[in-house]
């Protein structure tokens, strides 16, 4: 018995073992230089007309002037460092609305298609609409609906729809045929229960992964539009048409390009690197 | 000709893989390396191939080959010995394959001047050499012939050193047998040195001429293989050989059972199957056919047969996860629904599971203490502090530290994962546990440990369980009874006893005929060196346990030379 | 067992139902959504009777699916039906853009193949290593950058500043741009780097996932040599996935396609669109939507026919 009790030591030692690798990683400091980085871009944006020295629409010297304010005046002689403030919300409020609806019908769809094991008809539907490039679908809502920010949302929820869908899916069937959901169904449990205490507490986290990378592409949508001439109506602007309406005086002042374009790019490169590093963790 | 010299190799934090390990093989012998898991034997195995796994590194200490120490050398010199004097055979030797090379590639890469010809050496390992069979691809084998190819790639490069991974564990019984003849056949005629490394001690009992026991790192008793198989110094080595199962030996487990009591579980003409492929692929494949058996209150049944025999369908059957095409199931005497959700409350707690996979069985983002309370709550009724005493009973049932109850399942080892689903079945107070293969994946002390807790809670609580497994010789000393699958069919069903003394159907044959057996497989390595020594102890438990059993003459089986994928 | 030359056939026939659906989708969105397009033709200040007329002329009087049948059957007859805005026929209007796009994207894609298969080798195959995760760090940060802003950093710099290449893309007059290469170079280099970075990485991920196969350190243990290992034991297993990657590149492809040609004033079909949007010419809108549509799904397609046959499993019998 006593080296069956020394064999006992070995498995506990192999348990403690087990402990010691669960346990979670500390976020790193890129991470929350990161994170800082890009909540102050988000506050910006957000609180920008609050801060702006001039309205969006008033004229404060010569066009491209590039001695007046910070970054100097775009082709009507507006100042671009008050239109950088003005033009900040759509490109945060747009994507952060769109991912989250999309992400919740892509979740309802996904567990779905995966719970009645239907994938071939829900799939198939949510595929065809993956060949549309999100673009086309914008500009096709932009042709009937003209170009508004509800429009502009409701494209990339469109587009992302079966993306949104198709990840939700995956996430969800390995959950779904997993053996402690047949355990709850073994001893009865009803199927609100274990949707609230084993499917959703194990699909939360890789969904949130996903909706990052959707973030980013629902950003990059928007910009887009803004820059081929379906942002907001004038005077009122956001950071991608201001990088289309100043790139022909670039030459006079290039800050009416750089400042937008050094926006976006503030925006989309720590949520990127964010987004990445948070999926990266719940994939193990 | 290999000599490991004070080899230690660190891991993750440093922790100890090798420590300080020497070991010494010379030509013509064969070493074998044994140990549970975690002890360091596929880490030694690589080793001898210059190799470190990432997330190890070299701490210290070289491992010499023909004078050379391995780990100095440049990575072209390590390449070319590789290629020309080792051949390793990893674990699971049909995942080595390259899916998308044939056959001839697969072999013909590895070849030398001096090897013999691809065809040759599929011949060795009995598959056909022809060009048709070259020409094949692995997913068009089956999975014996894919571990055959494994091999005949392996030794291509006519090795001087061969490195075999626990090459039994994994690998039917035909082909072990090719593998261990193969293995005997390189050392008498061509001198090849062996590093056995395996949990499997009837098949290094049978080939190798030196033992090292490994425990956690280090070795802790190593000598000649009979005497470290037969009477082990070291107190590990002797928990090892005294956990493994073995057919010859163990006593088969008397009928405790009042044979007049009602069966608590009956079993009438159960059919079951279940269709794969689609459109006009699409087949059936009849899973269990017309099986029927009884389970006694307190007995121990266990089914047997290889895999595909139908054994998980017939649990889930019993569990109403699968719907049954035709037949019966009776608790108590009274039949009771086919599918899950018409059971009722006390039809489900009636009968539970004790999954294969325990840590898959917990929701991994909840506590093990939160899984078992939730079948308290579901099955019993019982809320609050009588929840939480009746958690605390279970857990004590199974001997599992209740400070475990708040870790999340990877956070326990496998054995205490194993405890925590057993005690999360015991809290439904079932009458009938349902166990699938539940040591198949532990330690075989490990595994000693939870057999031995299942006789003692049966004693304790009269429960009965329903063993299923493909490992005979456990089957034998833990069951009262044992029925034996084939192809879906219960072909023989007979106290464990008489069943290994007398077995009826084919099948039975020829599983106990594979049953491993150490003290068999040493009584007849004892007998050929002494011939006329009339044998001892272990040698004469052997003849009396097997005694008419046609496997007594404990030929290899005929392997099966059919060409073609089901061979 | 399904052989090469059925499989093509199903996923031929696949595509055409798809490209059926699709076009069904495009003219509903485009056609039938709420909003009477002759209102919105011709503004607000139109008078009853000129918008009578000009309903007329659209037969936006008839039934939705008898519009659908006539736009369906002329486009079989290749008949893609009259701009609404200049007059003409829409095939015309489409042809000669729709040539510079597919240069533009062959071009592009060429390039984008080449960054990221030369990027996603080179790190890979030895995953962990300092090469393999500057790469990787690389392309996250250059796939942050949406294309546009790479344009327009081209053009100040390279374009204006430095004046190496030209700003602006003008295709000689009843030439292609293939007569003037050199002003596919900015427009290309714009879409490479984007493009190029979210293909190595993907890529990137399904090499590495090739190497981490279990027989792919067999191999190496084996005493096989380094290129082997690569060629015929890790590259085989990456093909499938690494087509379904190079497939989502079309798309990223057509779309990016539409803001660099609108930047660099490259006249193709992205131009086109925009442009029609403006003036809301429903039928050019839809036949533009429908190629770019159909592009992807032979993307797509083509993906499949090579993952089919680079897989020995799916390609012979079990």
């Amino acid at each position: 018995m006593t080296m069956l009790a020394g064999q006992g030591l070995r498995e506990q030692a192999a348990g403690q073992a087990a402990r010691l690798r669960a346990r979670p990683a500390r976020p790193s400091v890129a991470t929350l230089a990161l994170s800082v980085l890009l909540g102050v871009v988000v506050l910006v944006a957000l609180a920008g007309p609050l801060m702006a020295p001039h309205s969006e629409s008033e004229v404060v010297a010569l066009p491209y002037e590039g001695s007046a304010g910070w970054f100097g005046t775009d082709y009507l002689g507006r100042d671009v460092l008050s239109r950088i403030l003005h033009g900040g919300r759509p490109i945060i409020l747009i994507p952060v609305i769109a991912t989250a609806l999309s992400t919740l019908v892509g979740a309802v769809l996904g567990v779905a298609a995966a719970a009645l094991r239907r994938d071939d008809v829900i799939m198939r539907a949510i595929d065809i609409f993956a060949v549309i490039p999100a673009i086309l679908v914008a500009l096709v809502l932009f042709h009937r609906f003209g170009a508004q920010a509800w429009v502009l949302t409701l494209a990339v929820v469109i587009s992302s729809i079966p993306f949104t869908t198709r990840f939700a899916r995956s996430a969800a069937y390995p959950i779904l045929s997993s053996g402690y959901i047949e355990q709850a169904r073994m001893i009865g449990e009803p199927l609100p229960a274990i949707l609230v205490r084993d499917v959703l507490p194990n699909l939360v986290r890789p969904v949130l992964a996903d909706a990052g990378l959707r973030f980013i592409g629902a950003i990059y949508l928007v910009a887009a539009a803004g820059f081929l001439g379906f942002g907001p109506p004038p005077p009122s602007t956001d950071w991608g048409s201001m990088i289309s309406e100043n790139i022909g005086g670039a030459g006079l002042n290039p800050w009416g390009v750089i400042a937008p374009s050094l926006m976006v790019l503030l925006l989309t490169i720590p949520t990127n690197l964010l987004a990445d590093r948070f999926a990266r963790r719940v994939a193990g | 000709m290999i000599s490991v010299r004070e080899l230690d190799i660190r891991g993750h934090l440093d922790a100890r893989i090798l420590g300080g390990l020497c070991v010494d093989l010379e030509r013509g012998k064969t070493l074998a390396a044994v140990g549970g898991s975690g002890a360091g034997k596929t880490t030694l195995g690589l080793s001898l191939l210059g190799f470190v796994r990432r997330g190890m590194r070299l701490a210290g200490g070289e491992v010499e080959f023909e004078g050379r120490n391995l780990f100095a050398l440049p990575e072209r010199e390590l390449r070319r010995l590789r290629r020309e004097a080792i051949a390793y055979l990893p674990q699971n030797p049909a995942s080595s394959l390259t899916p998308t090379l044939r056959v001839e590639d697969l072999v013909g890469e590895r070849r030398t001047d001096r090897s013999p010809s691809a065809e040759e050496l599929l011949e060795l390992v009995q598959l056909p050499g022809g060009r048709s069979f070259q020409r094949r691809f692995p997913h068009q084998l089956s999975i014996g012939q894919q571990q055959r190819v494994a091999i005949a790639r392996a030794i291509a490069n006519d090795p001087r050193l061969l490195i075999l991974d626990e090459p039994t564990s994994s690998v039917d019984p035909t082909t072990q047998q090719v593998l261990l003849a193969l293995v005997e056949r390189l050392r008498d005629e061509r001198g090849v040195a062996t590093l056995l490394i395996s949990h499997d001690l009837p098949s290094v009992g049978r080939v190798a001429d030196e033992v090292v026991v490994l425990s956690s790192g280090r070795v802790v008793e190593r000598g000649g293989a009979l005497r470290v198989l037969d009477s082990p110094a070291d107190p590990y080595a002797r928990a090892l050989v005294s956990a493994s199962p073995d057919i010859g030996v163990s006593q088969p487990r008397t009928a405790a059972v009042a044979a007049e009591s009602a069966p608590v579980l009956g079993v009438d003409g159960l059919c079951a199957g279940y269709s794969i492929g689609r459109g006009r692929g699409k087949r059936t494949i009849h899973a269990a056919r017309d099986v029927s058996f009884d389970l006694a209150a307190g007995e121990t049944l266990a089914l047997i047969g290889r895999s595909g025999s139908g054994k998980t369908t017939i649990a889930r059957t019993l569990l109403g996860l699968h719907a049954p095409t035709d037949g019966e199931v009776r608790l108590g005497g009274a039949a009771i629904p086919p599918r899950l959700r018409q059971r009722d409350r006390s039809q489900r707690a009636a009968i539970q599971l004790v999954p294969q996979d325990p840590e898959q069985s917990f929701n991994p983002r909840r506590s093990i203490g939160d899984g078992i309370l939730r079948t308290i709550r579901q099955i019993s009724g019982l809320r609050g502090g009588a929840a939480t005493l009746r958690l605390a009973q279970v857990l004590e049932l199974a001997q599992l530290d209740p400070a475990l109850a708040r870790r999340r399942p990877r956070e326990l080892s496998g054995g205490e994962q194993q405890r925590a689903a057993i005690a999360r079945a015991l809290a439904a107070e079932p009458r009938v546990m349902i166990c699938d293969e539940i040591t198949s994946a532990l330690d075989t002390i490990v595994q000693r440990q939870i057999i031995d807790l299942l006789k003692l809670i049966q004693d304790e609580t009269g429960i009965s369980l329903l063993f299923i497994t493909h490992d005979l010789a456990l089957a034998h000393e833990f069951a009262h009874r044992i029925g034996v699958l084939s192809e879906g069919r219960l072909v023989e069903i007979a106290p464990s006893g008489q069943f290994a003394r007398r077995p009826q159907a084919a099948e039975s044959r020829v599983l106990l005929e594979a049953a491993p057996s150490l003290s068999r497989t040493l009584a007849t390595r004892q007998d050929a060196t002494r011939p006329s020594a009339g044998g001892d102890d272990a040698a004469r438990a052997v003849h009396n346990a097997t005694s008419g059993a046609p496997g007594d003459a404990s030929a290899p089986a005929e392997p099966n030379l059919v060409p073609g994928r089901n061979a | 067992m399904t052989t090469g030359l059925s499989y093509v056939a199903m996923r031929m026939a696949s595509a055409i139902a798809t490209l059926f659906v699709v076009s069904v989708i495009l003219f509903a969105a485009v056609d039938l959504l709420p909003g009477d397009p002759a209102q919105q033709i011709l503004g607000v200040n139109a008078t009853p009777e000129r918008i009578e007329e000009v309903r007329r002329q659209l037969n936006l009087d008839d039934p939705a699916p008898v519009r659908y049948g006539r736009w369906m059957w002329g486009l079989l007859q290749g008949d893609l039906g009259e701009s609404v805005r200049t007059g003409g026929p829409v095939e015309q209007i489409v042809g000669r853009p729709a040539l510079n796009t597919a240069i533009l994207v062959v071009v592009g894609f060429g390039a984008i193949v080449a960054v990221a298969l030369v990027l996603s080798a080179l790190s890979g195959i030895r995953e962990g290593s300092r090469l393999s995760n500057v790469v990787s760090l690389g392309a996250l940060g250059a796939l942050s950058v949406p294309e546009f802003i790479v344009a327009g950093i081209l053009i100040a710099v390279v374009g204006l500043e430095l004046g190496w290449l030209p700003a602006v893309s003008l295709v000689p007059i009843g030439g292609t741009p293939l007569d003037r290469p050199v002003i596919l170079v900015l427009p290309v280099i714009s879409l490479a780097i984007v493009g190029g970075a979210f293909g190595a990485r993907l890529i990137r991920a399904a090499v590495a996932d090739a190497a981490r196969m279990p027989h792919v350190e067999a191999a190496r243990l084996s005493g096989v040599p380094e290129g082997r290992v690569i060629l015929r034991h890790i590259l085989p297993a990456a093909i499938p996935p690494t087509a379904q990657v190079l497939a989502f590149l079309v798309p990223f492809l057509v779309g990016g396609a539409v803001v660099i040609e609108r930047i660099f004033a490259y006249p193709g079909l992205g131009s086109l669109l925009v442009d029609r949007v403006s003036l809301r010419d429903a039928p050019v809108i839809e036949a533009v939507g429908l190629l770019q549509a159909a592009a992807v799904i032979l993307a797509f397609q083509a993906a499949d026919v090579v993952g089919f046959l680079a897989s020995p499993h799916r390609r012979t019998a079990p």
